[in-house]
C-alpha cells in the first residue's frame, strides 16, 4: 500500500479546524495529543482507495479505538492510551451501576464523542457480561451517547445514501442486539432515535420494524413462563413439572429426604401425580414391573431442568375388526330380536400412551439413584400397592457426552468434563450414576430390582 | 444403464397413473374436521425423503443433528445445538440445525407443489423437549427474487413424555426471504407449497431432540381468519426496499 502524504494546504486546514474545538478543552496536553494522532491516522487511513476529502479526513480522525486514560495515582500524570475495551475489563464488579459508570465517564470526558461509534460496539460486547443485556434503561443509556442532530438527512439524496452510515449502522446494532435479546423498545427510545437519525433513517424504519413485529410475538407461546424465571432449581422443578403434567387434576408435592433415616442424599424431591394415576397404579398387576426412566430433559427458556418418570408396559386394547356392510346376520329389531351386546370399555385416559401409561413423574435435587428410592418410599405413603409391585430402574444420562460449551471466547475445545454444560443448572451428578455399578453402598430391600 | 431403465419403469408406472387420476376425474372432497396425513415417520425409506443439514455443514458452526427411527418406529430429530462463532470475522451469530422435505415431484422428476387449498391447518403430532422449533413452508417462486420466499411460524413443544398435536393456522404463517421478515406480507398461496421444513436454532447451546410421529393438514370448519397480519399505508420508498 503506497502510503500518501497529504499536501501541506490540507494538514492546515485540517489542523486549525480542530484546533477550534481544541481550545474549548481545558488541559493543555491535549493539543500535543491530536498532533501525535495527525500522523498516526493519516498513514493508517490514507491509501489509493480512499477519497482526500476534508471531511473524510475529520470522520477518520472518529474511528479511533485508542482512548487517553489519565493513570491514577498522586501527582504524577502519565497518560497511556488504552483500548476502548479496557475501559469495561478494567473494572473490578461486573453489574449495572459500574457499568453506566464507564458509560458516564466517557461521556464526561469527551464533549465532542470522539470515536463514539467504536465505543459503543465495545459497550455491546460487554453488555451480556456485566449482566445488563436485558435491561432497556441501559440500552435507552447507549443510544444517548449519539450526538443528537448532526446525522438528520436533510434532502432526499441523503435519506436514500443511508446518510452517516457508520452511525447509522451501528444504531443498527444496538437495535439488533435489542431485539436478539426479545427486549422491547419505547416510546422514549423512539423520541431518541428521532433527535438523531431522524425519521427516514434506517435506524428508525428498523425500529419501525421492531414495534410492528415484537408484540405480536411476545404473548403466542401455549405454555407461558415467568418472566424473569426463577433461579432456585426447586422453584424450576416445580415449573417444568407443572409444564409436562397434561392433566388439569395433577398435585405437585414436594418432600426432603432428611426425613428418611437411611437416605444418603439429602437433597428435595418434587413429584407430580394426578388421582387418575393413583387409580391406575392400584390397578396395575402386582407380578407386573414398573420401571423408572430417565432422566430426561426439559427446556424452560433457557434452562434445562431434568425429570424422570414412573411408567407400566402399554395396556393393550384388543383391536375387533368389524365388518360393517357384512349383510349375512342383520338383527330385526322390529320382530323383537334384540342385538348383541357390544362389547363396552372405558376411553383410554390421557396417561395410557402407546409406548406406555405414565404413573408418576419427579424431579430431584441430585439426580441419582438414591434420590430415586427416596422418591419411591413417599410414593409409597399415598400408594400403599407400590409396596408390593416391584421397581426396575433404567437410568441414562441425558445426552451421551457431557460438553462444555465455550461462552467466552478463549475457551474453543469441546472436551469431556465433569463440570457440564454452563447453561444446564448444577444437578450435574449425573455423572455419577450408572445402571450397573451403583456406588451407594444402601442394600437394597427386597421389593426394589436393580436392572 | 440398468439402473436408467428401471427409473424409466418406475416414472412412466408413475405417469400412467397420473393420466388415470386426470381421466377418472375424482378429486377427494374434504369435510370440516378431516385431516390428510402428508408424512408419516414409519420407516426408513420415508426418513430418506428428509434432508437433515445443520450449521456446520455449511461450516456456519459446530452443531451436529441427526434425523433417525425411534425405538417406537416414530421419527427422532436430535442432536446438539453449538451457539459458538467460528472466528472468520464475517459471521455474528451461530447454531441452527434443520430438517427439509424433498421437493414435491410428478412424474419423470418434474417439480410439482402441494396443494393444500382446502385445508385451514398444520398439524404435527410430536413430543419434543421443551424448546421452540421454527416450520418452514418454503414457496419457492418462479423468478429469483422469490427462490427463497419461507413462510415461517413458530412450533412451541411442551415437553415431557406426553405426546402433543400442533395445529397451526395457515393464517398465521409470515413471510421471510433469506431469514429477514419482509415488510410487505401477504397469506400463503397454499397451492404453491414446494417443501416444509423444521428449524432447531436459538441462543440455548445444549441438547435437543424432537420426536415426530405424522405431519400432516387439517380443514376446520370454524376458522374464518384470512390473515393475521394487517398491513398499513407506508410511504412508498421508506418501506420495503
Amino acid at each position: 500500500m503506497k502510503s500518501f502524504r497529504p499536501s501541506r494546504s490540507i494538514v492546515t486546514v485540517v489542523h486549525s479546524l480542530w484546533y477550534l474545538g481544541v481550545k474549548r478543552i481545558k488541559s493543555p496536553t491535549a493539543l500535543s495529543f491530536i498532533r501525535v494522532k495527525l500522523n498516526r491516522n493519516y498513514n493508517q487511513h490514507y491509501c489509493l482507495h480512499c477519497q482526500p476529502s476534508v471531511v473524510i479526513q475529520i470522520q477518520n480522525f472518529c474511528t479511533t479505538n485508542w482512548v487517553k486514560q489519565n493513570e491514577k495515582g498522586g501527582g504524577s500524570t502519565v497518560k497511556s492510551l488504552t483500548l476502548r475495551e479496557e475501559v469495561f475489563q478494567r473494572e473490578e464488579s461486573r453489574n449495572k451501576k459500574t457499568f453506566i459508570t464507564a458509560l458516564e465517564s466517557y461521556e464526561k470526558r469527551d464533549r465532542l464523542r470522539r470515536g463514539h461509534v467504536e465505543f459503543i460496539y465495545s459497550a455491546l460486547k460487554f453488555m451480556e457480561e456485566f449482566g445488563v443485556h436485558k435491561d432497556l434503561a441501559v440500552y435507552k443509556k447507549l443510544l444517548e451517547i449519539f450526538p443528537k442532530g448532526k446525522f438528520i438527512a436533510k434532502n432526499m439524496f441523503q435519506v436514500e445514501f443511508m446518510h452517516y452510515p457508520k452511525q447509522q449502522q451501528c444504531g443498527i446494532d444496538v437495535l439488533d442486539q435489542m431485539e436478539s435479546f426479545g427486549v422491547m423498545p419505547d416510546s422514549e427510545v423512539k423520541e431518541i432515535l428521532i433527535n438523531t437519525f431522524g425519521k427516514q433513517s434506517h435506524v428508525f424504519r428498523k425500529y419501525g420494524r421492531m414495534m410492528y413485529w415484537m408484540p405480536k410475538f411476545k404473548n403466542i407461546t401455549p405454555f407461558p413462563l415467568p418472566d424473569p424465571l426463577p433461579k432456585d432449581p426447586l422453584e424450576l422443578a416445580k415449573l417444568a413439572l407443572r409444564r409436562i403434567s397434561v392433566d388439569l387434576q395433577t398435585e405437585i408435592s414436594e418432600w426432603n429426604a432428611e426425613e428418611l433415616e437411611d437416605s444418603l442424599d439429602k437433597t428435595w424431591i418434587v413429584g407430580s401425580q394426578s388421582p387418575l394415576q393413583r387409580q391406575l397404579l392400584e390397578q396395575h398387576p402386582d407380578d407386573q414391573a414398573v420401571y423408572i426412566e430417565g432422566s430426561f430433559i426439559v427446556w424452560l427458556r433457557q434452562m434445562a431442568v431434568s425429570y424422570f418418570i414412573m411408567r407400566a408396559n402399554p395396556k393393550k386394547y384388543p383391536a375387533k375388526e368389524e365388518d360393517l356392510d357384512d349383510v349375512s346376520n342383520i338383527t330385526l329389531t322390529m320382530f323383537d330380536h334384540h342385538p348383541e351386546s357390544k362389547e363396552l370399555m372405558l376411553e383410554p385416559s390421557i396417561h395410557e400412551q402407546e409406548d406406555g401409561t405414565i404413573l408418576a413423574m419427579c424431579a430431584t435435587g441430585t439426580s441419582s439413584r438414591d434420590s430415586l428410592l427416596s422418591w419411591i418410599r413417599f410414593l409409597q405413603h399415598t400408594n400403599p400397592c407400590l409396596k408390593k409391585i416391584p421397581v426396575v430402574f433404567t437410568l441414562k444420562s441425558p445426552s451421551k457426552e457431557l460438553v462444555t460449551v465455550a461462552v467466552n471466547e478463549q475457551e474453543s475445545s469441546i472436551a469431556e468434563s465433569q463440570e457440564g454444560c454452563k447453561k444446564i443448572p448444577t444437578r450435574d451428578k449425573l455423572s455419577n450414576v450408572s445402571s450397573n455399578e451403583d456406588s451407594s453402598s444402601r442394600t437394597p430391600s427386597k421389593d426394589i430390582a436393580d436392572r | 444403464m440398468k439402473y436408467g431403465i428401471k427409473e424409466l419403469k418406475n416414472e412412466v408406472q408413475l405417469w400412467k397413473e397420473e393420466m388415470s387420476e386426470k381421466f377418472q376425474y375424482d378429486p377427494k372432497v374434504y369435510m370440516p374436521d378431516d385431516s390428510e396425513i402428508v408424512w408419516t415417520f414409519d420407516t426408513k425409506e420415508k426418513l430418506n425423503q428428509w434432508v437433515c443439514t445443520s450449521d456446520s455443514d455449511n461450516k456456519d458452526g459446530f452443531s451436529h443433528c441427526d434425523l433417525t427411527l425411534s425405538k417406537n418406529k416414530k421419527g427422532l430429530f436430535s442432536g446438539f445445538l453449538d451457539c459458538r462463532v467460528p472466528k472468520d470475522g464475517q459471521i455474528k451469530e451461530s447454531g441452527y440445525c434443520n430438517i427439509r422435505c424433498l421437493r414435491a415431484r410428478k412424474s419423470f422428476k418434474r417439480d410439482s407443489f402441494f396443494d393444500w387449498q382446502m385445508f385451514t391447518h398444520l398439524i404435527l403430532r410430536i413430543r419434543g423437549d421443551g424448546r421452540s422449533y421454527m416450520l418452514n413452508l418454503t414457496t419457492t417462486g418462479y423468478f429469483d427474487v422469490m427462490w427463497h420466499d419461507i413462510y415461517n411460524y413458530i412450533l412451541f413443544t411442551r415437553g415431557g413424555p406426553y405426546w402433543q398435536v400442533a395445529k397451526i393456522p395457515f393464517s398465521k404463517f409470515f413471510l421471510s426471504s433469506k431469514g429477514r421478515i419482509q415488510d410487505k406480507q401477504d397469506p400463503i398461496p397454499l397451492d404453491k407449497i414446494t417443501n416444509i421444513g423444521i428449524t432447531c436454532a436459538g441462543k440455548t447451546p445444549g441438547p435437543f431432540q424432537l420426536e415426530i410421529d405424522y405431519i400432516g393438514v387439517h380443514f376446520d370448519g370454524n376458522h374464518t381468519e384470512e390473515f393475521a397480519y394487517e398491513m398499513y399505508n407506508v410511504p412508498s420508498f421508506i418501506v420495503g426496499v
